[in-house]
């Protein structure tokens, strides 16, 4: 089996990509949450606005 | 292969092209669009936001489509081995076989079994066990792609067995050499992570016409930002996995790699072409410029070959003609052996009928002399090995380049995602429209790149495809050929306008959430 390290190793990097993926999209998915948020509430009341997570996306 | 009828072999090869091209329309989307539903809605299951719920189904109905028709196209396929391909099935098929039945007992039927759960299941079962066989679908589904592209792995570079020549058909003698084989697992990964990238720009396309539209903006949004995150890493990821395909190509198939670089001439330091047009009029025996324009990185295909700058890139002409220099043995020289491994091969089962013994034994130590070369036996010229160069090269430079186009689309994307702007970037969401038919022709442009590029050999180097064919009429290919285009045809014209429909219907509301 030692031979076939390389391969182990490369079929083993499937489910950590998709992995990366998954953890990725929701950070980004935060973030965009977190950008409309603060884009509404310029709206409603200017431009000083408190820092707040947004879990729920 | 002097008595095979030369049409045969053409009609059973443009038959068996047309089959796998277009099962590949429906394929790598069904691979991707199932882990891109599976992230949707694991998104769901976490949040509890029925935006995802509503989202997840959208694009589980168009996977559902896609799934149906890419069936009976990968049936068609399998059965073709045994119809128009019976001597390839009859050489290689103790091993050709295995990892195709795996394919069918383990990752066909748990992916089938969990898509009827995963699409009829959503108020039958709970949340968790609907997210579950969602994920099961998209595993078994690049399962399924593991075990076919495993099979094809080992057809472009042939380990783990042993030819027999009392039954002249090669024996596995080592399964996990062909599972672990590097061409397999360079070819699975990339071409799964290929499959991503084509189904995170079906996303793109039709949520990019949304937002264009001015309609459904919000679940767009959303989609597109699941959509481009996840492309971005995946298409990064295929660039890796078609770096260290191609260094296996240049290891394992040489012409190959010289046909998808034009490279005519060997030579230390090669450049890599990045953008060319090949010089229609050259041929192999002339001194002409194989290119009438490019643009090439000196050095680029020796390093991305051998990781050195300086190493030595075999081009068409040496791998024909040889080139002592270098140890690299003509085809001429070649043939001559593999034409006394198939003499031998007769001799032996000849002696062997007769009980003759001693004749028996001297035929098969001559046999395992050269029986490293028995394919190179039925063929008639050294230039026989020269696959068409320009289909080739282009079909490579095309998927490369394309390629290289969907990560900068990617950035693009999510950037202008991230700071909210890109409903108001028309540009780029026609850019994101037109790169869905980019991404199939960069898909289909990968596989003729592989097989194209692989001519004559069935298997490499062991059986070319002339030797692989049924003893059946060409007429009866010719007339399956015509009744598979017009069948897949009108399968492709359903999907497209079922597909259409379902986009234009767009999402539905959830009643009960």
């Amino acid at each position: 089996m030692e031979a076939y390290s390389d391969a182990i190793i490369w079929y083993a990097t499937w489910p950590v990509l998709i992995y990366i993926c998954y953890r990725f999209v929701l950070l980004n998915l935060k973030h965009h949450a977190k950008m409309e948020r603060f884009e509404m509430l310029e709206e409603r009341f200017g431009k000083e606005i408190p820092h707040q997570d947004c879990e729920n996306f | 292969m002097e008595h095979i009828d030369p049409s045969l072999i053409d009609w059973s090869r443009t038959q068996f092209a047309l089959t796998a091209l277009y099962h590949w329309i429906f394929v790598p989307l069904t691979l991707g669009l199932t882990f891109i539903v599976a992230i949707m809605e694991s998104i769901y299951v976490k949040t509890g936001n029925p935006w995802w719920k509503k989202t997840t189904k959208f694009w589980m109905g168009l996977l559902a489509i896609n799934f149906a028709i890419g069936l009976a196209t990968g049936i068609i396929m399998e059965f073709e081995f045994g119809t128009n391909w019976s001597n390839y099935s009859w050489i290689v098929g103790d091993i050709f076989g295995a990892p195709l039945a795996i394919e069918g007992l383990m990752a066909f039927f748990m992916e089938s079994t969990f898509f009827a759960i995963m699409f009829f299941g959503w108020d039958k079962v709970s949340k968790k066990t609907h997210l579950l066989s969602t994920w099961l679908v998209a595993i078994g589904s690049n399962l399924s792609a593991l075990w076919i592209l495993i099979a094809n792995g080992w057809m472009q570079h042939p380990v783990g067995m042993t030819f027999n020549p009392d039954t002249a058909r090669n024996e596995m003698t080592d399964f996990w050499a062909i599972v672990f084989n590097p061409n397999a697992y360079t070819k699975f990964l990339h071409t799964i992570s290929s499959g991503y990238v084509l189904a995170s720009l079906f996303v793109i396309a039709i949520s990019s016409w949304y937002l264009l539209k001015k309609r459904d903006i919000q679940f767009a949004k959303r989609s597109i930002i699941v959509a481009s995150s996840f492309g971005l890493i995946v298409s990064l990821f295929t660039l890796t996995t078609g770096d260290d395909s191609a260094r296996q190509v240049a290891l394992n198939q040489p012409m190959k790699l010289a046909a998808m670089e034009g490279l005519y001439d060997g030579k230390s330091n090669a450049e890599i072409v990045t953008f060319g047009i090949l010089n229609p009029s050259k041929t192999l025996k002339d001194t002409q410029e194989p290119f009438l324009f490019k643009v090439a990185i000196p050095g680029g295909l020796s390093l991305l070959s051998y990781h050195n700058f300086d190493a030595y890139v075999p081009g068409i002409k040496q791998i024909v003609y040889g080139d002592k220099e270098h140890k690299i043995m003509s085809t001429k020289e070649k043939i001559a052996q593999g034409k006394l491994a198939v003499k031998a091969l007769t001799d032996y089962k000849k002696a062997k009928k007769a009980g003759d013994k001693k004749s028996a034994k001297k035929a098969k130590d001559v046999f395992e002399t050269h029986s490293q070369y028995l394919g190179y036996g039925y063929l008639k010229s050294p230039e026989d090995i020269v696959p068409n160069v320009p289909i080739t090269f282009y079909a490579f430079h095309t998927m490369v380049g394309f390629g290289t186009w969907f990560i900068l689309l990617f950035i693009l994307i999510l950037y202008t995602s991230m700071t909210n702007e890109l409903h108001n970037k028309r540009w780029l969401l026609l850019a994101g429209i037109w790169s869905l038919p980019m991404g199939y022709i960069a898909q289909e442009a990968g596989w003729i790149t592989a097989e194209v590029g692989r001519q004559p050999w069935a298997i490499q180097d062991m059986l070319p495809v002339g030797m692989a064919t049924s003893s059946i009429s060409s007429g009866s290919v010719m007339f399956t050929f015509w009744m598979f285009a017009l069948l897949f045809t009108g399968l492709l014209i359903a999907e497209v306008k079922i597909m259409t429909t379902q986009i234009k219907i767009g999402p539905k509301e959830e009643s009960h959430v």
